[in-house]
């Protein structure tokens, strides 16, 4: 018995109906929430290995942006946002509030599904900490230990979600490496993603917000214009 | 024309020209808020449809019967969106034609209320109109929908109202039809529309409760009693709820 629990966001009955139906035949266990007060309530008393938020929410009161701000403040666990808007600033703003993917409605059952597996991939990873034979990198004054999953700088501990951690493991495992887009986004995301690189933008501000001194002169992560990032060898 | 009066001119041609600006922003940003109604239609039929093309999942037949159950539900909900889209823009664009003939306006409200009741069979509906009466002079068709769309708005908030009423009383050359309780935001949304104010509905925070979808139905409604000289008036006492009254012409002698 799969016992992985999913959350599905949403005002719109038939997404509700056809998504609910479609985890539930594939063994994941699914709860529903209509809005953002359900929404807040559920993640308060149960833990969600997975979080379906559908932004478009019709009411106008209810804001599907600031649902997904509420979460991420409450839970680590991956946030999958729906919406029909395929603009880059709102991809942008839904990442940046703690969103880990964004997918454009309409979309297929399959494309859809790959993109939970992935999600629920990288949780697992993160819950049950990765395996490495080396269980701590050190670069200058950082220090990953990717057993406990921890991450100091000067000793001092800093909070990454499940996405930030694995983005920062892949860069200071292969340190001195350019790694480009797209094995970055394949490495972290999964094998299905390769284009979206604004996630990486994202992402990697976010990081750099946490970890360097100065996030506008990175000493960590370094952009190769074009081409990817590089996690600076021996600081 | 002396330098004062062109200058004067020259103004209410630009305030003019403002206005009309404005509204044509208001109606493209409605168009992308119901375009993205239409675009969470054709998600759910994408995902009941592909679900139904997966082969690496048997699906029962009462579960095929949901997936095809909510495409049809999903069709319904945009083809109502486009038809309202058209009705709304064909007004905008002053090629929605009516055709006046005489009707009873008893019939026209049974058939409006027989689909409303359909529609939410549990709504309590008062209605008292006298049997018989003058003749009004309408588009049976467009009048019908106008207060179709109405009405819904007026059903649609959660939790519906307990009841709505309807009184229709003959006046001179004019029925009164007289449709309440209104919620306020909507007699406010309805007092802006009268006032050819649409602009401003979609940009004072008082309508954020109203969703694009009831601001177009309101809109459209209002545009069509316009076409057909029915005036709308939202009617406000101190004591009781707000209401509305349509104004509805009775057909002259020889129409």
């Amino acid at each position: 018995m799969n016992s992985v629990k999913i959350l599905l966001i949403s005002e719109e009955p038939n997404i509700l109906r056809t998504l609910r139906r479609n985890l539930i035949s594939r063994g994941y266990e699914v709860s529903i929430a209509l809005d953002d007060q359900e929404a807040v309530d559920m993640v308060c008393c149960e833990e969600f290995d997975l979080y379906i938020l559908d932004l478009d929410f019709k009411t106008p009161q209810v804001d599907g942006l600031a649902i997904c701000r509420q979460v991420r403040e409450l839970s680590h666990a991956p946030i999958i946002v729906l919406s029909t808007v395929g603009s880059e600033a709102t991809k942008i703003e839904a990442l940046d509030l703690g969103a880990d993917d964004y997918q454009v409605m309409p979309f297929s059952m399959g494309e859809f599904l790959a993109r939970v597996r992935s999600a629920l991939r990288r949780w697992a990873t993160y819950r049950t900490g990765a395996l490495n034979q080396n269980n701590v990198i050190l670069s200058g004054e950082l220090l990953i230990d990717t057993e406990s999953r921890q991450v100091t700088i000067k000793g001092d501990e800093i909070h990454l979600t499940p996405t930030e951690y694995e983005l920062l493991h892949y860069l200071a495992q292969n340190s001195g490496k350019v790694i480009t887009h797209r094995e970055l986004l394949q490495s972290v995301w999964g094998p299905e993603y390769g284009d979206e690189r604004e996630y990486l933008r994202v992402f990697i501000s976010q990081l750099r917000r946490k970890i360097e001194a100065d996030p506008l002169r990175p000493a960590y992560i370094l952009t190769e214009p074009g081409v990817g990032y590089r996690f600076a060898r021996d600081r | 024309m002396d330098a004062a009066a062109l200058q004067k001119q020259v103004l209410e041609l630009r305030r003019q020209l403002a206005e009309s600006r404005a509204r044509n922003r208001a109606m493209w940003s409605l168009l992308a808020e119901i375009s993205q109604r239409l675009q969470a239609s054709s998600t759910s039929i994408k995902a009941a449809v592909s679900s139904l093309l997966d082969y690496d999942i048997f699906w029962d037949g009462s579960t095929q019967h949901e997936f095809l159950e909510t495409i049809d539900d999903s069709v319904d909900q945009g083809s109502n969106l486009i038809v309202l889209m058209t009705l709304a823009f064909r007004s905008e664009a002053s090629s929605l034609e009516m055709k006046p003939e005489t009707h009873t306006l008893q019939e026209i409200l049974s058939t409006v209320l027989d689909t409303i009741l359909a529609k939410m069979p549990g709504l309590e509906l008062k209605v008292d109109f006298p049997p018989e009466g003058e003749p009004v002079f309408v588009d049976y068709g467009y009048l019908a929908v106008a207060l179709r769309l109405l009405l819904e708005v007026l059903i649609e908030p959660e939790p519906p109202p307990a009841q709505i009423e309807l009184l229709a009383a003959e006046a001179e050359n004019s029925w009164l039809l007289d449709i309440g309780p209104i919620p306020e935001t909507i007699g406010v949304a309805i007092g802006h529309l009268c006032q050819d104010r649409f602009d401003e509905l979609l940009t004072s925070d008082n309508f954020l409760p109203l969703s694009p979808e009831k601001l177009l139905k309101l809109f459209t409604a209002s545009r069509i009693f316009r076409l057909q000289d029915i005036q709308l008036d939202v009617q406000t006492g101190e004591t009781e709820k707000a209401g509305l009254r349509l104004s509805i012409p009775v057909a002259r002698p020889g129409q």
